[in-house]
């Protein structure tokens, strides 16, 4: 007689919910790791590239911080949205425009010098972003649709503009026949130091703390998290919906419209086709990166660089192994159950019973 | 009442017995060595105030807390009940105090879920012949073919009844039961109840309620402050003495302190503060609730709207906070038409919303003391878009001071809070502001003494300020001993409107049960 009982935990230390979240990611990479395992490769191998090189050798760090910077960035505006309720996944999407505004404003202002060159860029990429928030924001206060859907259908919508930019009017002569724009001007290029992405990662840094600052301290933190905490006894306070969902949509918006601006000025310098694109998939790993710090801003540092030490590792081990296309997008799912998964058993414990 | 005198009491099996209960939250003490005896066919009533340190002995016998030091014993027998399914195999069932049942299924198919003991599913058939079956033994009245959402309040606590003997418990716990419950529901559980004791189980009643106590038990425990005061038999207490024990001090909260507050009238004419002209309002299902209601409040007065539960009171309530569409109808609030504008403007006008599902509407239990207290001035808190939490702390602890409630501090989340303490925290917050009229929802359900005697105080303090009340209350007395003016609500209609000085308690009651023509 085999008794499987599932039973409520009532307090919960906090100790406790760290260990229960530690195992749980531990548990997603060694369930990553045993299927590659079944693709013939070598446990050890992929543990190594996944996860110990990423982070230890310096050469491959410099490209681990390229990664999570912009997953950072992302995953702050991320984390403000979750809280309140609001469940985006439109990260990728507003990205992907972030790095349409910033890539036009450097073909049609090319004669600005820097740093104005720059950082007007960066506004426009901001504001690409933030348009493409807005808009499920406004649907979703105004009309309630689910921003689940709305932000996942504009993700499509970006890539497609993408799509007909690079392969349209946008399209370089000199690229040899590949559907990549002309690279930036010089002036827009946001230098790195010794191959680290310097500017972006005192961006994030600051973000961090400014995000730390609004959600525990400002009225709209307070307001947002209050909503997402019991939308009704909120409501019933004056807080209304429209501008919650307007305010965290914005907001998440407009970072990752920065995230995928800094990316186009600093690491690729074109737009170009899936495989090259701006975004790499970065607006998803993102959504992993929120939970993982479970929505507090400060721990979204750690949690960014070790999603960026992953999908570099992923790639490397896309790359070397030659695993298939979108095995960077199966770790990111299942390291995102097992986080899910985590939730579960801070709530429940399961007692496992065998004979009678 | 129904003491058996044939048998002592000390003869009688214990089916439950504690020693030595402590526990502790962090540095404060919620229960400090509990013992507690229940019986065979006995109704045990555990009394304290709210904070007292009931909810906390009937978690742990519950298994959802563990004790910090004590023995449960069940028919003698030493156990450690770490969940509530231990609780259940020993015969110990708790009846929820807010039933948890589909609204969408019916009542059968409610009761046929998860019954492992009864075979997985069993058929909403044969549950329909056991639901009559315990109709003619116990009395209970509740349809098996009828959909959850159909059903009253005291309804679906008999649904919660009938699993619990599907259970086959042998002690029932009730915790505060009879809140929601009108008086004459109130007298149709206890009966109900009387009748399970005497085919030998037990059961253990958690109140607030001295007179209920009197009403039910064969056995009294009170409980103040975490410690045993008193446990004897019922007619081993004088009622002045029991008051008193629960209490704990000489002072006579009992009565309403008010008096004066009570008969110091300036009600002016106008403009009033709250008007409601010809309002219609639906209900969930699209029924209509609300018909064609028109009042006015003046300012510093309080009008008082009585009447049996579900006779659109919370329809009406909700549509005064904003939180509810109006079908027809204007509502007005010092002049302003709010009719179908958000809650948000409402607040602004000076509306103080005080509602009856206190968890649902009124706190956001995973926030703190603190900043529930701010949920609607934090903008008067704030400075340049940031919240200053020192001035915030420092009003929340005079409140918490004032208001008596009791907590582990401003940062302590609420939903740790208990019930009447929330409410002393959301009636704190309401009025703080000075409003220009207060909605309030049955303000003192579930409150013990001390609490419903400051809330009462605090609403008729209100008056003081020419602002105005409007008091929808399913305690008649409450109504009676508050308003300046007394309306009946009965299937959405004012049927009868009486002033304070022609107010009779008789003819209330006729009004209430529809019988207008009085």
């Amino acid at each position: 007689m085999f008794e499987l009982k599932v039973l409520r935990r009532y307090e919960v230390s906090s100790k406790r919910k760290l260990a229960i979240y530690a195992t749980s990611f531990i548990v997603g990479i060694l369930t990553f790791t045993l299927l590659e395992v079944l693709y013939g490769a070598n446990p050890y191998d992929v543990i190594s590239k996944l996860f110990i090189k990423p982070l230890t050798s310096y050469s491959d760090f410099q490209v681990t911080v390229r990664y999570a910077v912009p997953i950072g960035i992302i995953s702050l505006g991320l984390a403000l949205t979750y809280k309140s309720g609001i469940y985006s996944i439109g990260a990728e999407g507003q990205m992907a425009m972030g790095a349409i505004f910033a890539a036009w404003v450097a073909y049609s202002l090319s004669y600005l010098e820097s740093p104005t060159s720059i950082i007007t860029a960066l506004l426009a990429g901001s504001l690409g972003g933030l348009l493409w928030g807005l808009i499920p924001g406004m649907l979703k206060g105004f009309f309630n649709v689910n921003e689940v859907l709305t932000t996942l259908m504009f993700n499509f919508i970006a890539y497609s503009l993408t799509d007909y930019l690079i392969y349209g009017p946008w399209r370089s002569p000199r690229a040899y026949g590949f559907p990549l724009t002309e690279p930036i001007p010089k002036s827009f290029t946001i230098q790195s130091y010794d191959g680290i992405p310097l500017t972006n990662t005192v961006i994030l840094i600051f973000l961090i703390v400014a995000m730390q600052v609004i959600i525990k301290k400002s009225v709209i933190g307070y307001q947002i998290r209050a909503y997402g905490a019991n939308p009704v006894a909120a409501h019933a306070s004056g807080i209304s919906l429209l501008k919650i969902a307007v305010i965290c949509l914005t907001i998440s918006g407009a970072l990752a419209g920065l995230a995928g601006s800094l990316q186009l000025l600093s690491i690729h310098g074109r737009l170009g086709p899936k495989s090259w694109s701006v975004t790499e998939g970065l607006g998803y790993t993102a959504i992993v990166s929120a939970w993982l710090a479970r929505l507090e801003p400060w721990a979204i540092l750690p949690s960014a660089l070790l999603l960026g030490a992953l999908v570099n590792g992923g790639l490397t081990i896309k790359a070397v192994l030659g695993q298939p296309e979108g095995i960077v997008n199966i770790m990111n799912g299942i390291i995102l159950l097992s986080i899910i998964a985590a939730e579960f058993f801070i709530n429940y414990k399961l007692i496992v019973r065998v004979g009678r | 009442m129904n003491f058996l005198p044939g048998k002592s009491y000390s003869e009688r099996e214990c089916i439950l017995s504690v020693r030595g209960i402590s526990k502790f939250f962090g540095s404060i003490t919620a229960l400090k060595g509990v013992d507690l005896d229940v019986r065979r066919e006995e109704i045990h009533v555990l009394l304290g105030e709210n904070g007292a340190g009931k909810t906390t002995l009937v978690n742990i016998l519950y298994g959802i807390y563990r004790p910090d030091s004590g023995v449960i014993k069940v028919f003698g027998r030493d156990v450690k009940i770490g969940s509530p399914k231990d609780a259940i195999s020993y015969g110990i069932v708790l009846v929820q105090q807010h039933p948890m049942l589909i609204d969408k299924m019916t009542v059968a198919e409610n009761l046929s879920i998860g019954f492992r003991k009864l075979g997985y599913l069993k058929s909403p058939k044969s549950i329909k012949n056991l639901v009559d079956e315990y109709s003619s033994k116990y009395g209970i009245t509740v349809d098996a073919d009828a959909l959850v959402s159909d059903l009253s309040f005291s309804e679906k606590q008999e649904v919660e009844l009938i699993r619990a003997l599907m259970l086959d418990a042998k002690l029932l716990i009730l915790d505060e039961p009879t809140t929601m419950l009108t008086t004459y529901e109130r007298k149709k559980l206890f009966s109900i109840l009387r009748k399970l004791i005497e085919e030998g189980r037990s059961v253990l009643l958690i109140t607030h309620k001295v007179i209920e106590a009197l009403e039910i038990s064969d056995w009294i425990t009170v409980l103040r402050r975490g410690e045993v005061i008193a446990s004897r038999p019922r007619n081993a207490y004088m009622v002045d003495e029991l008051v008193k024990l629960v209490v704990g001090e000489s002072e006579n909260v009992g009565q309403l302190r008010h008096s004066e507050l009570n008969t110091a009238s300036n009600i002016r004419q106008r403009p009033e503060v709250l008007s409601i002209k010809e309002l219609v309002v639906a209900n969930d299902v699209g029924g209509i609730a609300v018909r064609g209601i028109s009042l006015n409040v003046n300012p510093g007065e309080v009008v008082g709207i009585a009447g049996v539960s579900g006779n659109g009171q919370k329809e009406l309530s909700e549509a005064l906070a904003g939180l509810r569409r109006v079908r027809s109808g204007k509502i007005f609030i010092c002049g302003l038409d709010l009719t179908n504008k958000g809650p948000g403007e409402r607040v602004k006008a000076g509306l103080a919303y005080i509602p009856e599902e206190r968890l649902k509407y009124g706190i956001v239990g995973e926030m703190s003391v603190a900043e529930n207290f701010i949920l609607k001035s934090y903008n008067s808190f704030s400075k340049y878009g940031f919240i200053v939490m020192n001035k915030v702390l420092r009003d929340v602890e005079e409140a918490i001071q004032t208001f008596n409630i009791v907590t582990r501090g401003p940062l302590e989340k609420v939903k740790a809070l208990s019930g009447g303490n929330i409410q002393k925290l959301i009636v704190a917050r309401e009025l703080r502001s000075n409003p220009k009229v207060v909605v309030a929802h049955n303000p003192t359900l579930g409150l013990d003494l001390r609490s419903a005697a400051l809330v009462r105080e605090l609403i008729l303090k209100v008056k003081l300020n020419n602002s105005g009340v409007l008091l929808i209350s399913e305690d008649l007395d409450e109504v009676i001993g508050l308003s300046d003016r007394v309306a009946v609500m009965y299937r959405g209609s004012i049927v009868y409107e009486a002033d304070k000085t022609t107010i009779s308690r008789n003819t209330l009651e006729r009004a209430m049960l529809g019988l207008v023509d009085v």
